[in-house]
């Protein structure tokens, strides 16, 4: 064991606020690095990045719908090769993860009560992801 | 033999170094001590220019919350035995200036809970004639979670943005204020809205949701602060729509 330093006694001590010097540590730059829980936050709110890639995709659909059928068809084609299919399905996995991880949150602004009763947390992301699914069918019914 | 486990504590000594170090203490493993009787031991017999706050030693006072292991951790509510065999890192709280060794400066943590008016407000007190406020228990039930708070700081160290963003009332502060604001006797949820909502209120908060795990009384502090921001998207709306209903 380390000895630890010595105190210099006997002198007239003259007390005042945080003296002789506070250490205020600083923040790394990786502090998300640190803990499990905070590099799932990172991921869950880059995986955001892949929502918006989704917008810019329709966009482009709609403005290829604008100029024209040959200009749609170009971008069908698109559409089928395989960068284009590795491009989507990677959008897809991450909007898929920043939905459920999003959905796992709502009980922490929902808070609902049942005859005085607070409805269970599992029961407010069952219930948000149950609607989810159910809107995501009635689109891929509508489409079909 | 009696069986022993080291403490990796973290020192300060302004008046030695300028930087904090660690020094290593080996300390009986023994199955009744928690951590802050071992840092009571270290005190007692091995070094007594160590320096940390403990008052209570059942979970109460809030004041031997510390980094155990990198996790905010209220070191009189751990047992050593859960840490064999150890080596055990002990540091000050996170984000918190450095006093000496494990003691750091509360001043910011007391002046944002401040500023979150924590306490009854009514717009006229009524007169002691009058009795009694009176509440159901279903409406104490609503504000009862929030009002466990000991003000241990754990959820400040536990959350980054507090270290990024130091304007951050911060977890604690907000989620008292959500425990007046839920109080059927409080009609100061006006007066908590401007420190709540301006720069540093909730919208600073990013929801990592880590506040809430590591808060030994089992007060959701992340929870609190999202439903706030509903009230406070609600309050805009109203006001929008409204302007001249007084808010």
């Amino acid at each position: 064991m380390k000895d630890s330093p010595e105190i210099t006694k006997g002198e007239k001590i003259q007390y005042s606020r945080f003296k002789p010097e506070m250490y205020q540590p600083s923040m790394s730059l990786f502090w998300w690095t640190k803990r499990t829980p905070y590099l799932w936050f990172i991921l869950r709110e880059t995986t955001s990045l892949f929502v918006g890639m989704y917008a810019i995709l329709m966009l482009i659909q709609l403005n290829a719908l604008r100029r024209g059928a040959g200009s749609w068809e170009a971008l069908i084609d698109w559409f089928q090769t395989p960068l284009s299919i590795t491009l989507h399905t990677v959008i897809f996995l991450f909007v898929i993860f920043h939905s459920i991880t999003w959905f796992m949150l709502t009980p922490k602004v929902i808070e609902l009560r049942f005859r005085g009763k607070k409805i269970p947390d599992r029961l407010i992301i069952a219930g948000n992801i149950f609607f989810w699914m159910m809107i995501s069918l009635a689109v891929i019914l509508m489409i079909i | 033999m009696e069986e022993k486990i080291t403490l990796s504590v973290q020192r300060y000594l302004p008046e030695v170094d300028s930087k904090p170090f660690y020094q290593d203490y080996e300390v009986p493993l023994k199955k009744k001590w928690v951590i802050l009787d071992a840092l009571n031991y270290i005190k007692d017999d091995l070094d007594g220019t160590l320096s940390y706050r403990w008052s209570c030693r059942m979970g109460v006072c809030g004041s031997c919350g510390m980094m155990v292991n990198d996790r905010p951790t209220l070191t009189c509510e751990s047992f050593l035995e859960e840490y064999a065999p150890g080596p055990i890192r002990i540091a000050p709280l996170e984000y918190f200036g450095i006093i000496r060794d494990l003691v750091v400066n509360t001043d910011d943590f007391i002046d944002k809970l401040k500023s979150a008016q924590p306490w009854l407000i009514t717009d006229q007190e009524k007169p002691l004639s009058d009795g009694a406020y009176h509440q159901t228990p279903e409406e104490k039930e609503i504000y009862e979670p929030y009002s466990m708070c000991i003000n241990c700081m754990l959820c400040y160290s536990a959350c980054p943005i507090v270290g990024l963003e130091p304007t951050f009332v911060g977890p604690a502060a907000i989620a008292l204020a959500q425990r007046y604001n839920y109080d059927s006797r409080d009609e100061g949820t006006d007066h908590r809205n401007e420190a709540l909502t301006q720069e540093g209120g909730i919208y600073s908060c990013t929801l990592v949701g880590e506040c809430s795990v590591v808060c030994p009384k089992g007060v959701d502090p992340a929870g609190a602060i999202q439903r706030y921001k509903g009230t406070a998207a609600l309050r805009w709306w109203e006001s929008v729509l409204m302007p001249w209903k007084e808010s």
